[in-house]
C-alpha cells in the first residue's frame, strides 16, 4: 500500500464503500483514487509523456483479463485519455490540471473523439460489457464458491449483472442463496488464506483470550498472517494474491500447523476450562463415548466430508489420551473430568494440523 | 565452561557398518545447510531440515523409555523375599507363591512368567531400582503421569513441560534455524504426555499408536493419496496431503531407516507393545539416529482380577524386551541401547475386596542393556510395614535420580541442560553402570577459549567477546527466537587472540528487546551457538 495514511484511508474507504456497490461507479472511482494513481503511475501520466501502466491493468487485471478484447493501441490511446491528474500540493489530494491533459482525437475500442477519464470508463462499459461481466462473475466464483469454474452458472451470473447495470450486491444474494451454493460440489474446496485461517480459529472457536495476551494478539495476528503470506492492505503485487494453492507450500504450511498450535496453546493456557464448555456446546447430549464425541467435533470442523479412516481413529486415541482404557466402559469416565479440557485440547491440536483444515 | 561434543569422522568411520550411507548424507547436507541458511531470512522451515552435525550425533546411543500406563504393580513385579511374610498377608489371593518365583538374589524375585528376563539378569544386563517414586504420592493417573513427565511434583506449580522437553529446549534452542534432520524423539502412543515437550514444541515425532508409525516408515509420507472422492474436494484435499507429505521431511527420514533395515524374525505378535519394539529396533538399525524412543502398553489400572492380566501382561512385556534385545545384539546394537520401564505410579500394599489393587505409591523401575555393565539392584524395597495412612509405601528413591543418572551419563548432557531439565534441583544421579568417559568425542570449544555475551551498562546493547586460540575463517550470525536472520556480525578470517563484536541489527547499533542466538560458524560445517536476552 502506498505509504501515506490520508490515501491509505480513502483508498480503504473506497474499497468498503463499493464492495457491496456499483462495479461500473467502483472502478471510476479507483481509479481517480490517489492511493492508486502514485501506485499505478496515474500521477505520471500527462500529455507530453503519457504512462501506459494503469491503462494496461484496467484492462488486464480490473475488467477483461488479460488480452481479453484490447489491443496495444488501445492501451495506449487509453492512457493518453486518462492524462491530467497530475496535481498536488504538500501531499494533499490529486486533482485533474487541465493543462496537462492530451485535448486530442483518441480511438478507443474503435471509437473516436477527444475522450476524457469518463468517456473511457463509459466506453469501456459500453462495448464490453459482456466481457467484464464474466471476467468479474469468474472472479467472483473463484473466490466464494470453487476454484473450479461452473460456465453455466457463471453465464447466469453475468446476465444478471448485465441487467443489474454492474450492481454487486444483487449478484451476491443470488450466489449466495443459490443452491448451486449449498451444493457439495461447491463446499470443503477453498484453500483457506491466512486470514480466513485466522479468521475460523478466532471466530468459530470464539475462545477467552488471556489477559496478558490481548495486547500482544492484534500484533501476532498480524505478523503470522504475513508470514504465511497475507498482509492486510497490502497485496504481494498488482495483480492480488493468487489465491488456492498458491496460499500452500512446504513452507508455508508448517507455519499454519504452528499458528493454529500456538493460538489454541495460549487459549488453553490461559483458560483451560473453556476447552470442555465449547465441547459440550458442540456435542449436545452425545457425551456417552470417545467415538462419538470425536465424530461429532469431526463433523463441525469438516462438515460432513470424511476425514481418513486412519486419522479418526488416531483422533479417537488421542482423545483418549492418557485415560485407561477401562474407563470408558461403563461410565469411569465423564465429560466433566478434569481431564477433558487437555483431551479436547489435544484433539482440536490434532485436526488443525490435518490437510482438510485448509479447506474451507 | 559449557562442553558441546561432537562425533569426529574417525568416530564415525569405525562404524560404518552402524549406518555409512546416514553418515553420507549428513556430511552432504550439512555443507548445503550452511549455505543455505545465509540467504534465509524466512523461517527455516522453508528450507526443509537442515542438519545440524553438531546436534544429533553426540553418540549412537539409545534412550528406549518403556511407558507402562495405569499404574503397574510393583510387588507382583519385583517381589520383596525379604519381606515374604508380610507381602503374602497383605496379598492373600494376588501373592506370587514361592514356587512360581524366580530369585535374582536372597531378597528380590521376580514371577516365573517373566523368564525372559532371566537371560538380561545372568548376564549383567539388567538393574532394578526398588522403590522409586517421590514424596506425597498423588494417586491420580493423570496428576502422576504429569509428575513424571514433567519432573516437577508441585501441585500449585503448573508446569506445561517435560523433564526432556526441557532439556533439548536448551540443547537445540536453535530448533528454528537449525532444526535436526531427524526427530529427536519417535514416540508411540501417550500424545498427551508432556515428557518431550518443550516450550515452544514437542521434540517427539508422535503417531497416536504403531500402526500409523507402521504406514509412515513403509510409505515415508503422512498421509494417503488413495481413495479420494472424484470432485473438487478430492482434487483440493490431495494437493494438500501431498504439500503435507512433502513438508513432513521426518516422515522420508524414517522411510529411509526402515528401508535400511529388515526385520528380525523372533517377532510374533503384530500389536501392541512387541510390534512398537520391532517398529524401534528396525529403526534403530535402520540408522534412523533418533536418540529416544517412548514405547507404551496399557492395562496395568489392576483394580479388579488382577492375577491374570497382570500375568499377561508382565509375560508380555519380558517377551517382547528380549525379542528387542535378541533383534539389536543380532545387529551388534545392544550395547548403543539403553531400556528402561516406568509407570505413575505402583499400587496399594494390600489388595482390594475384588482380587484387585488400588492406586499406590512407589514401584521398582527396571533398566536393561549391555551398557548397564552388570546387574544389580538399587535400593532397598521400602517397607511393607510403615505405610502412611492410605495404606502405601514411602519411596525409598526419587525418580529423579534416574533422570539425572540418563541425562549426565547416558546422554552425557550439558550440566546447564541439565540444570534446566531438572528445574533448577539437583538430584544424586544414581550409578546405574554406563558413564561418558568411553564415547569418542570432540569437544569443538577447543578452538576458542572463550565466547560469550557481555551486557554492558548502556541499554540494547550486548557484545560477544570471545578468544580464538588460532586464526581461522568464521561467520558470527545473529538470529532471533523465531529463527529469523538479523544480521551477519562478522564473517570472514578471525586472527588469533580477543575480540568484541557488537550483536546488533547492524554495525555499531543497538538490537530491539528479546531473545535471540548468536551462532558461530566455523568453516568445516561446525557451528557454536548461545542465546542472549535483550532487556
Amino acid at each position: 500500500m502506498y505509504n501515506h495514511p490520508a490515501y491509505t484511508f480513502r483508498y480503504y474507504n473506497n474499497l468498503q464503500k463499493y464492495a457491496l456497490g456499483n462495479f461500473k461507479e467502483f472502478v471510476r472511482i479507483i481509479g481517480l483514487d490517489d492511493a492508486m494513481l502514485m501506485y499505478l503511475n496515474g500521477y505520471e501520466n500527462k500529455n507530453n509523456a503519457p504512462n501506459e501502466n494503469y491503462s494496461r491493468e484496467l484492462y488486464e487485471l480490473f475488467t477483461l483479463g488479460e488480452g481479453n478484447g484490447y489491443s496495444q493501441d488501445d492501451i495506449t490511446e487509453t492512457a493518453r485519455a486518462l492524462t491530467g491528474y497530475n496535481s498536488r500540493q504538500n501531499g494533499g489530494p490529486i486533482t485533474f490540471n487541465p493543462n496537462r491533459f492530451d485535448n486530442d482525437d483518441k480511438t478507443i475500442f474503435g471509437r473516436t473523439g477527444n475522450w476524457d477519464y469518463d468517456d473511457v470508463i463509459d466506453i469501456l462499459f459500453e462495448e464490453k460489457s459482456d466481457l467484464i461481466s464474466n471476467f468479474i462473475c469468474t472472479k467472483i466464483y473463484k473466490h466464494f464458491v470453487s476454484p473450479n469454474v461452473n460456465d453455466q452458472i457463471i453465464s447466469e451470473l453475468s446476465s444478471e449483472f448485465i441487467q443489474n447495470n454492474f450492481e454487486l450486491l444483487p449478484i451476491f444474494k443470488k450466489l449466495f442463496k443459490s443452491e448451486h451454493f449449498f451444493n457439495s460440489d461447491a463446499s470443503n474446496v477453498i484453500i483457506k488464506s491466512p486470514i480466513d485461517l485466522m479468521v475460523f480459529i478466532e471466530k468459530e472457536f470464539d475462545f477467552i483470550k488471556p489477559n496478558n495476551f490481548t495486547a500482544s494478539l492484534t500484533n501476532y495476528l498480524r505478523a503470522r498472517t504475513m508470514d504465511m503470506g497475507q498482509q492486510v492492505l497490502n497485496p504481494v503485487d498488482v495483480a492480488g494474491w493468487q489465491e488456492n494453492h498458491d496460499w500452500i507450500s512446504t513452507g508455508t504450511l508448517p507455519m499454519r500447523w504452528e499458528f493454529g498450535d500456538y493460538l489454541l496453546n495460549r487459549y488453553y493456557a490461559g483458560n483451560k476450562d473453556q476447552f470442555r464448555t465449547l465441547l459440550k456446546d458442540m456435542i449436545g447430549d452425545k457425551q456417552d463415548n470417545p467415538e462419538t464425541i470425536v465424530r461429532t467435533v469431526k463433523e463441525y470442523m469438516f462438515c460432513n466430508y470424511e476425514i481418513l479412516e486412519d486419522e479418526l481413529n488416531d483422533a479417537v486415541s488421542i482423545f483418549k489420551g492418557d485415560i485407561p482404557d477401562n474407563y470408558f466402559d461403563g461410565g469411569g469416565w465423564t465429560i466433566d473430568d478434569s481431564t477433558v479440557p487437555k483431551q479436547f485440547y489435544d484433539l482440536l491440536r490434532f485436526f488443525v494440523t490435518l490437510p482438510e483444515f485448509q479447506l474451507k | 565452561m559449557s562442553k558441546k561434543y561432537l562425533n569426529s569422522e574417525k568416530h564415525h568411520k569405525e562404524h560404518s557398518k552402524w549406518d555409512r550411507r546416514g553418515f553420507m548424507k549428513v556430511l552432504g547436507l550439512a555443507g548445503a545447510g550452511s549455505i543455505s541458511l545465509g540467504s534465509t531470512n524466512l523461517s527455516v522451515l522453508n528450507s526443509n531440515f537442515i542438519t545440524n552435525a553438531l546436534s544429533d550425533s553426540i553418540s549412537d546411543r539409545v534412550l528406549v523409555l518403556v511407558r507402562l500406563k495405569g499404574g503397574n504393580d510393583g510387588l507382583n513385579t519385583i517381589i520383596p523375599l525379604s519381606q515374604y511374610d508380610t507381602y503374602v498377608s497383605k496379598r492373600p489371593t494376588l501373592h506370587i507363591p514361592n514356587n512360581k518365583i524366580i530369585k535374582l538374589d536372597d531378597n528380590h524375585g521376580i514371577p516365573d512368567y517373566m523368564s525372559n528376563l532371566m537371560p538380561f539378569w545372568n548376564d549383567g544386563k539388567m538393574k532394578v531400582v526398588n522403590g522409586v517414586g517421590y514424596e506425597s504420592q498423588n494417586l491420580s493417573h493423570f496428576t502422576s503421569s504429569d509428575y513424571w513427565a514433567t519432573g516437577s511434583t508441585n501441585k500449585s506449580e503448573m508446569i506445561s513441560t517435560g523433564w526432556l522437553g526441557r532439556y533439548y529446549d536448551e540443547k537445540h534452542f536453535d530448533f528454528n534455524v537449525n532444526p535436526p534432520e531427524k526427530p529427536i524423539a519417535v514416540q508411540i502412543g501417550s500424545n498427551a504426555n508432556l515428557i518431550f515437550s518443550g516450550a515452544q514444541r514437542s521434540y517427539a515425532f508422535a503417531v497416536a499408536n504403531e500402526s500409523r508409525l507402521e504406514r509412515v516408515a513403509e510409505r515415508g509420507e503422512f498421509f494417503g493419496l488413495e481413495n479420494l472422492p472424484d470432485c473438487t474436494h478430492g482434487d483440493q484435499l490431495e494437493y494438500l496431503r501431498r504439500v503435507t507429505n512433502t513438508t513432513y521431511d521426518y516422515a522420508k527420514v524414517i522411510n529411509e531407516a526402515f528401508k535400511n533395515s529388515s526385520d528380525a524374525d523372533t517377532y510374533d505378535n503384530e500389536i501392541g507393545l512387541e510390534k512398537q519394539l520391532r517398529l524401534v529396533a528396525r529403526l534403530i538399525k535402520g540408522g534412523l539416529g533418533s536418540k529416544i524412543y517412548m514405547v507404551s502398553i496399557g492395562g496395568f489400572d489392576t483394580h479388579g482380577n488382577q492375577s491374570l492380566t497382570h500375568e499377561v501382561l508382565l509375560t508380555y512385556v519380558a517377551d517382547a524386551i528380549k525379542k528387542f534385545y535378541d533383534d539389536l545384539n543380532y545387529e551388534g546394537l545392544d550395547s548403543k541401547v539403553l531400556s528402561m520401564t516406568f509407570s505413575e505410579f505402583g499400587r496399594r500394599v494390600k489388595e482390594n475386596g475384588s482380587q484387585g489393587t488400588d492406586h499406590g505409591s512407589a514401584a521398582p523401575t527396571l533398566l536393561f542393556g549391555p551398557a548397564l555393565r552388570g546387574s544389580g539392584i538399587i535400593g532397598d524395597w521400602p517397607s511393607l510395614d510403615n505405610l502412611n495412612r492410605r495404606g502405601n509405601m514411602y519411596n525409598s528413591i526419587d525418580f529423579r535420580s534416574i533422570y539425572q543418572a540418563i541425562l549426565k551419563d547416558w546422554l552425557c548432557g550439558d550440566s546447564e541442560y541439565i540444570d534446566k531439565a531438572m528445574l533448577g534441583n539437583e538430584y544424586d544421579a544414581l550409578g546405574l553402570g554406563f558413564g561418558c568417559d568411553d564415547l569418542d568425542i570432540v569437544d569443538y570449544n577447543d578452538l576458542f577459549n572463550y565466547h560469550h555475551p557481555i551486557y554492558t551498562n548502556s541499554a540494547n546493547t550486548v557484545n560477544l567477546n570471545l578468544r580464538i586460540k588460532q586464526t581461522h575463517k568464521v561467520n558470527i550470525r545473529i538470529y532471533d527466537i523465531l529463527g529469523r536472520h538479523i544480521n551477519t556480525v562478522f564473517e570472514g578470517e578471525l586472527t588469533n587472540g580477543e575480540h568484541s563484536f557488537p550483536l546488533s541489527h547492524n554495525q555499531g547499533g543497538k538490537i530491539s528487546s528479546g531473545q535471540y542466538f548468536y551462532r558461530i560458524g566455523i568453516s568445516g560445517g561446525q557451528t557454536l551457538s548461545k542465546s542472549f536476552v535483550v532487556r
